[in-house]
């Protein structure tokens, strides 16, 4: 079993037309690519029908061009996705893999399900506030890490499978709250702590704080990103796009805070720096 | 979390409470990594109570494949047949009428659509209108 994939090219005021059209033949659904549009039949209609389908929708409708088809064979979509799934590593020895793949050996593994919440571990900046905590965790005393805005949970997750006792997770999207418990879950972790608000209600101190956030989120927060970071602490400050990054080092190192280390990948830079 | 960028943006048109990763969901998503059940399950949950109508829905895709989706108004076909309390247009348009719309009615309708129609002009929507229920079968009263 199979489908008839049906594609064709038409204005935009003619596809509500053959919207209407399709759906009265039985259509499964419509991807709309802008000049296109693309329908679905199960194959136990023939190829008889669809092409009587076809020249119905062509004798009612004024098309760009003559509609095609072609057959797709029945196959398991998600699965094939699941399949290309390839486990992320980063630094030293972390391994993200989703909650279906088998564990990479040799690795500390943080499973994280790819699902809506930013933070699947496929974004540069990810990957390097992963890649710092891994390198600075032995700096400090590993008591308190606090994550802001925390999406996936990948930061929090990865930061008390490492070894931080005192973990606080806090994003403001109940998406990003409902992704972290689950993620949580799948890492059998259940004693870090989730905040479902913004990063202004952020208290206590913290060993290390990661803010992969935006410029303006991070410019009107300085002074209470500052206040959480405890002395000698480390700061790791993400998402700074295209020369973003000059206007935060300027700001933190008025504060007394000291730049360590600073990271291009792609557009994007991660920098870290320590509180005297 | 970091400025998400968007890679992609995917139109689809499912029916309420039935997103599987068959066709389209499937072709549609899977060449962009992200995960396929996730969104049939948020999609599901988010218009379960929709009844028996197709429902438009634009995915934004981001560098990371995780993404974000809304929902929006139904397509013209959906809106004219419960606006004439049909199940179904008509398979021979031209021949056998199954219902009827008033102009106040096809007005209605256009102004609803006209966000997702491409144009500013009612009087454009307005014949899109007459046109989309003209091909389900569906005649102009008044």
């Amino acid at each position: 079993m199979g489908y008839y994939e049906i594609k064709i090219v038409c204005h935009t005021e003619t596809k509500e037309i053959l919207i209407a059209l399709l759906n009265s033949f039985g259509a499964n659904g419509f991807i709309d690519n802008e000049d296109t549009l693309i329908t679905y039949f199960r194959d136990i209609k023939g190829a008889d029908f669809i092409r009587d389908v076809l020249s119905q929708i062509t004798q009612i409708t004024q098309l760009k061009e003559q509609p095609t088809y072609t057959y797709l064979s029945e196959r398991d979509w998600n699965e094939t996705w699941k399949k290309r799934f390839e486990p992320i590593t980063i630094g030293q020895n972390l391994a993200i893999i989703p909650p279906w793949q088998e564990k990479v050996e040799g690795k500390t593994n943080i499973i994280i399900d790819p699902a809506m919440a930013f933070g699947t571990g496929h974004h540069e900046t990810t990957q390097r506030c992963l890649y710092l905590i891994e390198k600075y965790i032995d700096k400090t005393n590993k008591k308190g890490f606090m994550d802001l805005g925390t999406g996936s949970g990948i930061l929090a997750i990865t930061a008390r499978i490492l070894g931080f006792q005192d973990v606080v997770a806090i994003d403001n999207d109940i998406l990003a709250i409902e992704a972290t418990t689950k993620n949580l879950e799948a890492n059998n972790l259940t004693d870090v702590t989730v905040i479902h608000a913004d990063i202004s209600h952020a208290k206590g101190l913290y060993d290390m704080v990661t803010a992969n956030l935006i410029l303006n989120v991070i410019r009107e927060n300085t002074k209470n990103i500052l206040n959480i970071v405890r002395r000698a602490g480390f700061l790791i400050i993400s998402g700074l796009i295209d020369g973003q990054g000059d206007e935060i080092i300027d700001i933190m190192q008025k504060q007394k805070m000291q730049l360590l280390d600073i990271y291009q990948d792609g557009r994007w830079s991660t920098m870290i720096f320590k509180k005297d | 979390m970091a400025k998400k960028e968007v890679t992609a943006q995917v139109k689809l048109l499912i029916a309420a409470g039935k997103a599987n990763p068959a066709p389209p969901v499937g072709p549609a998503l899977g060449p962009h990594g992200i995960n396929i059940m996730e969104f049939c399950k948020q999609f599901n949950a988010q218009t379960q109570s929709m009844g028996d109508t197709l429902v438009p829905v634009v995915l934004s895709i981001y560098k990371d494949r995780s993404f974000t989706f809304v929902l929006k108004t139904p397509p013209a076909s959906e809106l004219i047949k419960k606006a004439c309390n049909i199940v179904k247009g008509s398979g021979v348009p031209n021949k056998e009428k199954v219902g009827s719309l008033t102009e106040a009615q096809v007005v209605e309708i256009a102004k609803t659509k006209m966000s997702d129609l491409n144009t500013t002009s009612l009087d454009a929507a307005v014949k899109i209108i007459k046109g989309t229920a003209k091909s389900m079968g569906v005649e102009i009263k008044g």
